[in-house]
């Protein structure tokens, strides 16, 4: 038959993958070889037809169901899957537990059971990372127990989906938010002007965050963005002598490129392009007639639409260190969100960023700066979807109104604050028994309203943590009732990084309206997730854990007259473990390496600013042990002293 | 208003203008002259602009459309008790079509799914609520065809933030455009380009001289800097493309300014903007009690007047998210205060359906307000005489509610499209796909360019009969 590949036959059995929405067919080679644990680079696998993929795969029972039929197609015979009675010999000799890939659902199969306690769940294959051991220390997250795209495995384990494409840039464009802060640094600005106000807007939705490299272009609009902006500015900089003699104290237009230039491209100018702004000085004064402010507004407005400031570069040898100046913006627009002020470009020029030790101090410094906890701030914003928290709205419950948003917005952001400012971390984020409580908050926490407009109080041992407060409980909910559905999928996203589980047809009919009499909600949902719809298997039990919350975040022991049930088990990498509460839950969340290395990748990638694979696994695992015992700012500085941040990623040619 | 151009504002001006400012300049390399003639003004025959509008939710089509097929006249259509009565000052420039489907059913969430499919006529991909469509919208294409590089305008009135955001303009398959949701970004790209009596004065002149002149300096040195990077032998392909793209926009830019014509045009002036309004919303934080009709007609009126000033030749606008969280200000929902994805669904749900009656009530009840918030909107177009020279496309995401059907959605066409579409009636489609209609409509978009468009989305092919003139 004609040589065809894989992607396309997979692509003509429908068996083409979404991620994030999007038809993932090209990057189908990706999926196979993730799901056959060969984490061999994505280009490879691209060139690979489907009779020497196929070919490769003979006898050796380790090709998913999917793909082995679709070798079948191509011709290719003897390409097994762990299922396949043939490879029964070789599933006992081995003493392995193999994992079914196919599709099942509706729990009526033996397999529908957690992988049992003592065995190496998902060793199928000898991929690196295989957490699902049964020491609930080792692994953390691994490629063990695989179930992608809510395709429906059973009895799988939980793991950290590391199935991003990265594209480890070396132009980073500027974010709005970072060009806004870095204009007003350069320039001097006392405050902010929101010239990017009328910006094109980001992305939203098609990465975590807003800082990806995917997301981050220059296209025509965004190109007349960054013109009209840098014209506003240039005009303000240059609009007074008060502000010109912030930007510049001399009066040589050569001392003013220098000057600004070292500022605005975050390196000293090459010789040249000194050359270059002067000229351009000279004609922003013929132009507009003489004058230093004159020939420095156009200079402005050049350096504000160069390349040189539009994207932060890495321009050295794959696999060395970054330049000391590199190094320096990395870092300062990382943690403080904006480029490098003129004393770290002083340390950067006398090679002062080269030694761990004094990186991590300057790391250390920004960690402590107000603009940290900004940064910290959107990082986590964009995790929880804390915006969202302005788009409440509730039919029913009559103590809620639409003038609690802001107030929930201003207690989750306090809460998270509170987090990084006072050196805790994830363990306290998901157990704390203190939270930010507003008037308007007080009576839903049943408390006294205190005279404070938000205050860190004691909410008591019922309430663990960010997923049991309110923010969190109101915005995931249908009006007074709690939505089991979301606040799982929620959770299970931000903190156990599952693979996307796209919805199934049908899921729109979910019977929401009040539970029948006799019947709880947990009950409800169980019942309309019970069959064809494995993937709850993930997000049901973290939904179900806070039933003890009514949707407008309240405690409550009965539901529709019935007890409230918030027990389950939960398939982590590390194994099963069931827990009494959504308490219990957060107590084991704490202290799982899954959980612990979802939320590195998560800080890692908005770090980095491109997506994490594989590849990263090492990295992410390393930190997810500092993060299990240490602080978020001592995760951080972890990451600093990590190669992975200071050195050149080998990019994808 | 006075505004001027060396401020925050740009001021775009047309192919002439900006070469007569290049004398004289010191640093430059090979400029527009180089550049491929690509405006729309200056290829011989009028262009003909487009905007296609999609709302959200349904409609009530019992009380939406006449009861009658055949021609509209405004005392005839004034004197329906239907929603589109509200429309009835355009009524010889409407043309109201029924028997439209969507080409596919759901396959999860119909929503986003109807969303994808309404400007693409093809199958939505990716699953749930994060569906996108798997190929371009009539936007894009008619972009690519009459202004290669420069993008439609993709606006949006509406939450952003919700379950269904963008949906509606798709560069290619998967690739969603993002959609601006604050009117106030337009308007301050318009600003510059407009004068308050439709011709500036000399001192304008002179400042727009300038700052072309000076704008065309800085655009050699951006190009001359990502040569310098993209030449650098340790970029990837990836980056290279990704420089590419930014060295393109910049000629994809000058050549937006280029098909700005010769002059301010008849009806490139600010009369009838909200200016005061539009200032209003620098700073801006949307609402969901009753806003997004201020925001769907500001957005119309920008569009018409981005029309009328060629800058822009196509655009879209969604008007609602997904599942619009929209409290309308009707009578009916005095006591409700549902969401329109609740009225929707007559439950207060967003999952489960119901009969509530009072529900139904209000939906007909936004439906009027709707229109009359179409009919404001067309109102500008029609005050910029507009009607020859383009067409708005008005639809909805979901034919019905609560069924969410994709069967039978309302379309409303105003404008005749340069003569190419038929004005004044009340037309059955036939129980056809939107890809006909969008074949007649893209035909009509791009004939300035002697194209025809035959065969856009998944079928079946040809014009549509019943909306051509």
């Amino acid at each position: 038959m004609q040589e065809k590949r894989l992607g396309d036959l997979a692509i003509e059995a429908g068996l083409a993958l979404p991620r994030n929405g999007v038809p993932l067919t090209v990057d189908f080679f990706t999926y196979v070889a993730y799901r056959t644990r060969r984490v061999e680079p994505v280009r490879t696998q691209r060139k690979r037809t489907i009779h020497s993929f196929c070919g490769s795969a003979v006898k050796k029972c380790q090709t998913p169901p999917e793909v082995a039929l679709l070798c079948s197609k191509a011709g290719v015979r003897g390409v097994m899957s762990p299922a396949d009675a043939r490879c029964s010999v070789v599933r006992t000799g081995l003493g392995i537990l193999l994992l079914s890939f196919l599709g099942l659902a509706c729990g009526k199969t033996s397999d529908d059971r957690p992988v049992a306690e003592g065995h190496e769940a998902g060793s199928d294959a000898g991929g690196k990372g295989s957490a699902a051991a049964s020491n609930s220390t080792a692994g953390s997250g691994g490629i063990a127990g695989r179930n992608l795209g809510g395709s429906g495995g059973v009895g799988e384990l939980s793991y950290v989906d590391l199935t991003g494409a990265p594209i480890y840039t070396r132009v980073q464009r500027l974010t709005n938010s970072q060009w806004e802060s870095a204009v007003t640094d350069v320039l001097h600005f006392q405050q902010r002007h929101e010239f990017s106000a009328a910006f094109t807007p980001p992305l939203l939705g098609v990465t975590t965050f807003d800082n990806n490299e995917q997301v981050l272009f220059v296209d025509e609009r965004r190109f007349i963005d960054f013109e009209s902006g840098a014209e506003a500015a240039a005009a303000i900089a240059t609009g007074s002598p008060e502000s010109i003699a912030a930007l510049y104290t001399g009066d040589d237009a050569a001392g003013f490129v220098r000057v600004l230039g070292r500022r605005a491209f975050r390196r000293p100018l090459s010789s040249d392009e000194e050359t270059k702004y002067q000229s351009v000085f000279a004609l922003g004064e013929r132009l507009y007639g003489a004058g230093f402010a004159n020939g420095a507004g156009l200079v402005v407005r050049a350096m504000l639409q160069s390349p040189h400031f539009l994207y932060r570069t890495e321009l050295g040898t794959a696999g060395d260190p970054l330049s000391p100046y590199e190094l320096a913006s990395k870092l300062s627009f990382w943690l403080l969100g904006t480029t490098p002020s003129d004393s770290l470009l002083d340390a950067a020029g006398d090679g002062k960023l080269a030694s761990d030790t004094e990186l991590v101090a300057v790391a250390r410094q920004m960690l402590e700066d107000p603009r940290a906890v900004s940064v910290m701030r959107d990082f986590h914003g964009q995790l929880l979807h804390v915006a969202d928290l302005a788009q409440i709205s509730k039919d029913g419950p009559p103590e809620y109104d639409s003038s609690l948003n802001p107030q929930l917005a201003l207690a989750s952001n306090a809460f998270l604050d509170f987090i990084f400012e006072q050196n805790l971390g994830l363990r306290e984020l998901l157990t704390s028994e203190q939270a930010y409580v507003s008037p308007g908050l007080a009576p839903f926490y049943g408390m006294k309203a205190s005279a404070g407009a938000l205050e860190l109080r004691d909410v008591g041992p019922s309430r663990s943590g960010y997923f049991m407060q309110l923010p969190f409980l109101m915005l995931w909910s249908h009006n007074a009732d709690p939505d089991s559905i979301r606040r799982g999928a929620r959770l299970e996203a931000a903190m156990l990084c599952g693979p996307q589980r796209p919805e199934l047809p049908g899921v729109e009919t979910l019977p929401v309206t009040p539970s029948a009499p006799g019947q709880t909600n947990r009950q409800r949902v169980s019942e309309f997730t019970s069959c064809g719809r494995s993937c709850h298997r993930y997000i049901d039990p973290l939904g179900f854990a806070l039933e003890s919350f009514d949707g407008v975040g309240r405690t409550r022991e009965l539901d529709n007259g019935l007890p409230v049930d918030s027990s389950g088990s939960y398939p982590l990498a590390e194994g099963v473990e069931p827990f009494v509460d959504g308490n219990d839950l957060m107590r084991i969340l704490a202290a799982s390496p899954q959980v612990h290395t979802c939320y590195s990748k998560h800080v890692t990638g908005f770090a980095l600013g491109r997506d994490l694979v594989e590849s990263d696994r090492p990295l992410l695992e390393s930190l997810a042990k500092v993060s299990r015992s240490q602080s978020l700012k001592q995760l951080i500085i972890a990451l600093v002293r990590d190669p992975a941040f200071r050195t050149r990623k080998d990019e994808l040619k | 208003m006075t505004r001027s151009l060396l401020g925050p504002q740009r001021a775009r001006i047309n192919r002439r203008a900006f070469l007569r400012g290049t004398a004289g300049v010191a640093v430059g390399l090979p400029f527009l002259e180089s550049l491929p003639e690509r405006s729309a003004w200056a290829a011989g025959s009028a262009p003909v602009f487009s905007l296609f509008i999609c709302t959200v939710d349904g409609i009530v089509p019992a009380s939406f459309f006449p009861n009658a097929l055949g021609a509209l006249t405004t005392a005839e259509l004034e004197a329906t008790d239907k929603a589109t009565s509200q429309l009835s000052a355009h009524a010889k420039n409407l043309l109201f079509l029924r028997g439209i489907n969507w080409p596919f059913e759901s396959t999860g969430e119909s929503h986003a799914d109807s969303l994808c499919m309404a400007l693409t006529a093809v199958a939505p991909g990716g699953s749930g609520n994060m569906a996108m469509a798997t190929g371009p919208s009539a936007d894009w294409v008619i972009a690519n065809k009459v202004q290669p590089g420069v993008p439609p305008l993709t606006l949006y009135a509406g939450r952003k933030g919700g379950y269904i955001n963008e949906r509606l303009s798709f560069s290619s398959a998967g690739t969603v455009t993002a959609a601006s949701n604050n009117p106030y970004e337009l308007y301050q790209k318009l600003v510059g380009i407009v004068s308050p009596d439709g011709t500036p004065g000399p001192g304008a002149v002179e400042a727009q001289r300038l700052l072309l002149e000076s704008r065309k300096s800085i655009h050699d040195l951006v190009r001359d800097d990502l040569r310098s990077l993209m030449g650098n032998a340790r970029m990837s392909s990836a980056d290279r493309q990704r420089l590419q793209q930014h060295f393109d926009s910049i000629r994809d830019m000058e050549v937006t300014m280029d098909g700005m014509g010769d002059e301010m045009v008849r009806g490139c002036a600010w009369g009838g903007v909200e200016v005061s309004k539009l200032e209003a919303l620098k700073k801006f934080a949307f609402n969901q009690n009753g806003m997004i009709e201020d925001i769907a007609r500001l957005q119309m009126s920008l569009v018409a007047l981005a029309f009328a000033c060629n800058y822009n030749r196509t655009a879209t606008l969604q008007w609602g998210d997904g599942t619009d969280g929209t409290i309308y200000p009707v009578p009916s929902n005095e006591s409700l205060q549902w969401k329109l994805q609740y009225i929707c669904h007559r439950a207060p749900s967003d999952s489960s359906t119901g009969d509530n009656p009072l529900a139904a009530q209000a939906h007909a009840e936004i439906d009027v307000l709707r229109m009359q918030t179409l009919a404001a909107g067309l109102d500008h177009f029609k005050a910029r005489d507009l009607q020859d020279k383009s067409f708005v496309l008005w639809t909805n995401a979901l034919a019905d509610c609560p069924s969410h059907s994709f069967k039978n959605v309302p379309n409303i066409i105003w404008g005749d499209g340069g003569g190419h579409l038929k004005q004044g009636a009340y037309v059955d489609a036939g129980d056809t796909t939107n890809s006909p209609l969008l074949n007649a409509l893209i035909t009509a978009a791009i004939q300035d360019t002697g194209e025809t468009m035959e065969t856009f989305g998944a079928g079946p092919a040809g014009q549509l009969p019943a909306v051509l003139a």
